[in-house]
């Protein structure tokens, strides 16, 4: 039944579509705007892309360019639905302006007014902070990313939020702009306490319903789940298609998983020209419209050296004020190293457009190919029969150029597996690296995560230490950590570091596979251990005692987990409860002192969720207080890196 | 005897100006020399003392738990016979950003390490306050004494510890001592939680690091067990030797006590040469008592007796009362030692080397009298009653001849350069204490001057001019942008802002010697912006370049133009020698480098800090002010000058003993003068009475003495002064080179200079006039005596 409905739903969709560029090709820009952006499919290495341009409240061009996924044959369409990343905070801002209408916010007064408990670790900051500077990126928040990933993302804002008592804000909070989505997670986790209800059904209820969005969500309940596009992640020469969505990695929960189509969007870009009203529905008023666009701080634009004019951007409530060629233009781009976005609103000739992209064109070597701007800028100008320009390409080549050839005999060194180390970058959590040589004998990098595909670049050394990562993506430099004996100890790249595991290392360890065969790690040779009739491992060692049990996966089971472990003993101090991405699950851990005194014993409790397989893995390691050491550090630390399960 | 002791006693009386300064002189050269003593004996004893009640480790070894094989360390340790014990591995972590208290981050960089116990006889940690137990319990956190010095925490307090989940409560439960960094002079300070503590805080995943020590039987075998090991094992962590944490310990009382050994020889070479010329003095003036004494049946020996014993009595007052203050001088110096460790190791008992200092000084004195006395013994009782004191000296001839024309001008003046060849050995040696008193006087005025000119001098000592310092408490992730710097850059109040660092890079084994740590400053710009100078060569610029400090250059045997290899980030990195520079920051050992550098080595590595100079007459107090008011608490910015504090308190000291100095050299100029006029007095007793015959007067001959006097110390002056201010720059770079200031930062100020000039007149003059007042006594009826 769902399938009938489904298909008759795309039948519809395509019909319509074929009658909006049966009607737009009557007019000769949008012929020379659909002509100039066939060809420039051709010359990016993006297997597709929509775009919806709208003007006055009408919908005059919309259309989907090559194919959703490389390799397949299923074209892309405006009804494509793509991640829009940061496009999203601008209904984030238009959720806010609605609630400061109703009189429940104010933009104006201190977060602590709403959020009482809300604090950094310099108050006297983090009390100045209003709404305003939120929206519009200067509440001095530096970027923290998402500290504690969670199966249950209903608490995550708040939980999210509580994480910024241990943070400095460095300068005065509304001086300058910062690119930083913790001022949206603020706002969203306020749009949820004012209005009663989650941030998804806010948005949901309030933007995307009275605009007809029905093909974008905000959040994760959504009934298009399936027909969502990951997008594609940057190979050699290509784009090779992602097997899964990448959450945006600095946005929490407000927007982090907002979905939509450019169809979709034009209903939106409508009811932004029309002061705030879609078919009549009135969804914000005009001032309120007007106080969306109206600039609150600005940062530097686009280099001359990059093909830009270096004029500044104003950055709005969630919207971005640019002057390109002497046209002002609100716009708001996103992206998350798979697909890409932007939205532009041209107020003076009422014109708006949206491009969402199945690959981060963001990221791609725009010494190669050309930007976002470039081409927004050119199909304004075709829009209104005017030559494109060269606005946004780079003129002057700057590419480095490296004649150093690494010996060969020297390649082996740095053959191997890159683990993280320290605290990772957003854009690595969960990921390791391998350096390898293909069949051409060429020297590579590999990014995975778990045994997924993430990235694939050829490795250009400088010298015996520095190495340019090239792919159609920009270039970026990676260093390897040479020690004093000449061995690699591991490499930086992107702001993260990684050790290079010893291979000997792995000798040490045995491979451990549970009876039924769905889970696998890693424990020391040394250790002994048995499987009981209950599916549970038991391991012993001097006063050691480790248990680990598989289940299947289970939402709420940490709490319960450690309070079967407790039993009936007398908790003295629990530590702090952390979790994180490990591969493609999510391990959450807590170390916790029980007995009485002087017979006190540590236990560590950690759970391993994976919702691809919907199986977890329950570990408890018993000791006396006092005995702790860097074996159980080392023995947890090896399970999580070798941890699989099926 | 009785005799002997009311002679002394006469001579005490008789002579009390004279007796209170050589008591005083006596006193201030054993108020250094004791200082010295309990200097040299105090810094070694606390340390080694507390180093061996805590058994602490030689060698303390920080390992990534993933990259280096503990057990294949600990192993190789064991199986060295030099070794005692081997810590097992302890889990340690180092604290980002600081820890708060009261909402602000306290100022002490934090390494959080697992204390396992003091039963396990190694790194022991000694409670000063708190509950004695072996480890802290759950939930709370060991602090080193240190802290409560520069914070205002206590047993009870809470400090929230930064982690990814926010702030985690721990209780301080104890103020604790360690060995190895115990006067918090080394960065990061150790903090202590109990076994699996870190794991109660942080994800174990992020834990990665541990501290391993080694204690070995004798501290003296720790560089060769250190360079063995590197030989046999590829080591990739970071590690720090006894010799480190002995030299942060006591550096700062290895500088002050080597200066004041020297000053204390000086002052008692000086102290031995006002008692010989004041006990030669005395037997000039009682000469003709002595010869009376003799013929009643006084001896030799008797008579030496009395100035034997003037003079002990004299040292046995002078010397417990700089003792005393030399007890006091040295706690006070090491008031800031005591206040870190606490009194409960600090047990250095200074009686025996008071007693020493007592008896060494009693002997000194007492040999001097003896010598000096001795010629007491040549005294013939006729002679010297028949002439009323020594034997006159008549003019020779041609100098009579030269003489006995009649002044034109003025009596006084003739009779003046009269007095200066009467003894002309005398006016030599007079001529050479004023030449000695010139030098030390203009040494106190220049050397105060240049040292209290550091602030605005600072280059020279190896400090940048910018106006102040602000540091980010939380430093910048790698794609942050740099807000700060560029709001500084767009400031028309600012001239400079530039960012610096601080790193430690290894020098690697030589041949029978370990890796060394050298700290390093590491800049973001051109470093002649704010001012810092190299002595030689110039600023590195380029990525391969690097400027050495000056010891570090003498240690390494390495100069400009010559490739240095550091290991940087684990690298083993060649770097071109292309400057040298001085700098009392570090003792002039370390490098400078360009960030560049760095980066070049590893893309992540940030600089926190900024060094900000201002234009012109922009007031850096309301500049602070307008900063602190727009980035509160997230920067602590300070005066760059405060940088120089605890550098100002160690130069302070210096000052002060340079104050003595200048005021025992006061104490010699009128010593020496006077003894001079009084046996000038004494030799000229019968032309004196001539004079006064025909009618000078007393005041007359007094001026006379003044102009013999002034003539000296004119002739001393001009020779004196340009000399001094010839030899004086050169002598303190000798004197600062074991500072690491191979070139002094000599300020000379010109007006005081000049003003040591009428001090020095001044003092003579009133030397002079106070010591010829005798003159009223003498009748010129001591002609009648032949």
């Amino acid at each position: 039944m769902y399938t009938i409905i489904h298909q008759i739903h795309m039948s519809m969709i395509l019909f319509c579509l074929s009658i909006s560029i049966t009607a737009q090709a009557q007019r000769p820009e949008l012929i020379e705007v659909d002509q100039y952006l066939t060809d420039y499919l051709q010359r990016i290495p993006v297997p597709g892309f929509s775009i919806a341009i709208v003007e006055d409240d009408q919908v005059t061009f919309s259309k989907g360019y090559g194919v959703e996924r490389a390799g397949a044959a299923q074209r892309m369409t405006p009804a494509s639905i793509l991640p829009i990343g940061a496009v999203a905070r601008g209904f984030t801002a238009m959720a806010i302006l609605q609630l400061v209408e109703e009189g429940k916010l104010s933009l104006d007064q201190p977060i602590v007014e709403y959020i009482p408990w809300f604090t950094t670790a310099n108050p006297e900051f983090s009390q100045q902070i209003t709404l305003r500077m939120c929206l519009s990126n200067t509440t001095a928040i530096p970027p923290q990313y998402r500290s504690q990933p969670s199966l249950d993302e209903s608490d995550a804002l708040a939980s999210f939020l509580e994480s910024f008592s241990a943070l400095m804000i460095k300068r005065k909070p509304g001086l300058s702009h910062e690119f930083s989505s913790e001022g949206y997670s603020i706002a969203g986790y306020l749009i949820s306490q004012v209005s009663g209800m989650s941030y998804e059904a806010y948005i949901k209820e309030k933007i995307l319903q009275p605009l007809r969005m029905t093909r974008s969500t905000a959040g994760p309940t959504f009934s298009y789940q399936s027909q969502i596009l990951h997008g594609h992640e940057m190979g050699l020469d290509a784009c090779t298609a992602a097997e899964a969505d990448r959450p945006d990695p600095n946005y929490a929960a407000a927007g982090s998983q907002t979905y939509s189509t450019v169809d979709d969007l034009s209903h939106y870009m409508i009811a932004l020209l029309n002061g705030g009203v879609y078919q009549g529905q009135r969804i914000l008023s005009e001032a309120a419209v007007n106080q969306l666009f109206q600039p609150n701080s600005s940062f530097e634009g686009l280099g001359t050296m990059l093909g830009g004019n270096g004029i500044d951007i104003q950055y709005a409530l969630g919207w971005m004020g640019m002057e390109i060629e002497g046209r002002p233009i609100m716009l708001h781009t996103g992206g998350n190293g798979q697909v890409a976005s932007i939205i532009g609103i041209n107020r003076q000739r009422q014109q708006a457009f949206a491009m969402l992209f199945n690959a981060d064109v963001n990221q791609l070597d725009r010494f190669e190919y050309p930007g976002m701007e470039h081409i927004i800028n050119n199909v304004i100008h075709l829009l209104n029969g005017e030559e494109t320009t060269d606005f946004g390409v780079i003129k002057d080549n700057l590419r480095i150029e490296e004649d150093y050839d690494l010996p060969a005999s020297d390649y082996q060194k740095y053959l191997g597996r890159y683990e993280p180390a320290g605290r990772q970058s957003p854009f690595f959590r969960g990921m390791s690296l391998e350096v390898r040589q293909n069949s051409g004998a060429l020297m590579e990098l590999l990014v995975h995560e778990d045994s997924t595909f993430k990235g694939h670049y050829e490795l250009d050394f400088t010298n015996e230490s520095r190495a340019i990562l090239r792919n159609i993506s920009q270039p970026q430099q990676i260093k390897f950590k040479i020690y004093p004996d000449g061995s690699i100890g591991g490499l930086f790249m992107r702001g993260s570091e990684f050790k290079k595991l010893d291979p000997d290392e792995s000798q040490k360890y045995t491979t451990v596979s549970s009876p039924d065969g769905t889970a696998s790690f890693e424990l020391p040779s040394n250790l002994s251990y048995r499987w009981t009739a209950d599916d549970e491992l038991v391991a012993e060692a001097d006063e050691l005692r480790m248990s680990l049990t598989l289940s299947t996966l289970s939402t709420t089971s940490f709490e319960n987990f450690v309070s079967t472990q407790l039993g009936s003993q007398l908790l003295v101090s629990s530590g702090l409860l952390n979790s994180m991405t490990i591969k493609k699950g999510i391990w959450t851990e807590q170390s916790l002192v029980t007995g009485s005194p002087g017979e006190l014993s540590q236990q560590l409790c950690a759970i391993f969720q994976d919702p691809t397989s919907k199986r977890q893995i329950n570990i408890a390691v018993v000791h006396p207080w006092g005995d702790y050491s860097i074996n159980t550090v080392k023995m947890i630390q090896r399970i999580q890196r070798s941890v699989i399960l099926r | 005897m009785k005799s002997i002791l009311l002679i002394t006693w006469a001579n005490i009386k008789r002579r009390k100006i004279q007796t209170f300064l050589v008591g005083i002189c006596i006193a201030l050269a054993a108020l250094l020399f004791s200082t010295m003593i309990g200097i040299s004996l105090g810094m070694k004893r606390p340390f080694e003392t507390l180093y061996s009640t805590l058994q602490a480790s030689h060698i303390v070894m920080q390992i990534d738990i993933n990259v280096d094989d503990a057990d294949e360390i600990t192993s190789w340790f064991q199986q060295q016979e030099e070794v005692k014990r081997v810590s097992a591995p302890r889990l340690s972590k180092r604290i980002r950003p600081n820890p708060i208290y009261k909402n602000k981050e306290i100022t002490n960089s934090v390494q959080l390490r697992e204390h396992h116990g003091n039963a396990q006889q190694q790194d022991m940690l000694s409670i000063m306050e708190g509950e004695a137990k072996e480890y802290p319990a759950p939930g709370e956190i060991w602090i080193p004494n240190h802290w409560r010095n520069n914070t205002a925490l206590s047993i009870g307090d809470t400090l929230m510890m930064p982690t990814n989940q926010g702030a985690y409560p721990l209780r301080i439960s104890a103020i604790v001592v360690d060995a190895q960094y115990a006067n918090g002079l080394a960065n990061p300070s150790p903090a202590w939680v109990g076994p699996g503590g870190l794991a109660m805080l942080f994800p174990l995943k992020d834990i990665s690091y541990a501290t391993i020590g080694v204690r070995l039987h004798r501290a003296e075998d720790t560089e060769t067990v250190w360079a063995r090991f590197n030989e046999a094992y590829s080591f990739k962590g970071f590690s720090t030797l006894y010799r480190f944490f002995k030299q942060v310990f006591q550096i700062v009382y290895q500088i002050t006590g080597g200066l004041l050994l020297v000053f204390a020889i000086f002052g008692i070479i000086v102290t031995l040469i006002i008692t010989s010329s004041v006990v030669n003095s005395a037997i000039k003036t009682d000469y003709k008592m002595i010869g009376m004494l003799k013929t009643q049946g006084f001896t030799n020996l008797n008579v030496i007796s009395a100035y034997l014993i003037q003079f002990f009595l004299i040292t046995c007052i002078a010397v417990p009362f700089g003792l005393l203050g030399g007890y006091f001088m040295t706690f006070l110096i090491f008031k800031p030692m005591i206040a870190a460790i606490g009194t409960i190791n600090f047990d250095i008992s200074l009686l025996w080397p008071s007693i020493g200092t007592f008896f060494a000084f009693l002997l000194g004195i007492l040999l001097i009298t003896y010598r000096t006395a001795s010629s007491a013994s040549q005294i013939l009782p006729v002679t010297a009653i028949r002439n009323n004191g020594p034997p006159q000296k008549s003019f020779s001839g041609s100098k009579q001849g030269l003489f006995s024309l009649r002044p034109k001008s003025h009596p006084v003046i003739f009779l003046g350069l009269r007095f200066l060849v009467t003894n002309k050995k005398r006016s030599l040696t007079m001529l050479v204490g004023l030449l000695f008193v010139i030098f030390v006087q203009l040494m106190y005025v220049n050397g105060q001057n240049s040292l209290y000119g550091i602030d605005h001098n600072r280059p020279a000592w190896g400090f940048n001019d910018s106006d102040l310092s602000v540091s980010q408490l939380t430093p910048l992730s790698q794609n942050e942008e740099d807000y700060f710097k560029e709001a500084m850059e767009d400031d028309d109040r600012v001239k400079v802002v530039m960012k610096r660092g601080f790193y430690g890079a290894t020098l690697p084994a030589q041949p029978g010697q370990a890796p060394k740590t050298i700290v390093g400053i590491i800049y973001d710009d051109d470093l002649e912006k704010i001012g810092l100078e190299q002595i030689e060569g110039r600023h590195p610029v380029f990525e391969n370049e690097i400027s050495l400090g000056v010891v570090s250059s003498q240690n390494i045997g390495k100069s400009i133009g010559d490739t240095l290899e550091l290991f940087v980030e684990g690298q083993l990195m060649p770097y071109s020698i292309v400057g040298l520079y001085q700098s009392l920051n570090n003792l002039s050992e370390g490098f400078y480098m360009r960030i560049e550098a760095m980066r070049e080595i590893n893309p992540l590595f940030q600089l926190n800090n900024y060094q900000l100079k201002l234009k012109r007459g922009v007031n850096s107090a309301s500049f602070k002010e307008d900063l602190e008011m727009s980035y509160g608490s997230a920067f602590n910015i300070s005066y760059s000058v405060d940088d120089l504090g605890q550098l100002k308190g160690i130069l302070r000291g210096i000052q002060d003993m340079m104050t003595l100095i200048s005021l025992l050299f006061i104490c010699v100029l009128f010593v020496t003068v006077y003894n001079d006029t009084v046996l000038s007095i004494r030799e000229s007793q019968r032309n004196l009475g001539i004079f006064k015959a025909i009618g000078m007067t007393p005041r007359q001959l007094q001026v006379a003495l003044v102009v013999k006097a002034l003539i000296i110390a004119a002739i001393a002056l001009i020779i004196g002064v340009p000399l001094s201010l010839y030899i004086l720059p050169r002598a303190l770079d000798q004197l600062t080179a074991v500072g690491g200031l191979t070139k002094f930062p000599y300020l000379m100020h010109l007006l005081w200079s000049a003003l040591v000039i009428p001090f020095i007149i001044i003092i003579t003059v009133l030397s002079v006039w106070i010591s010829s007042r005798r003159l009223l006594h003498i009748r010129p009826r001591i002609l009648v005596r032949e």
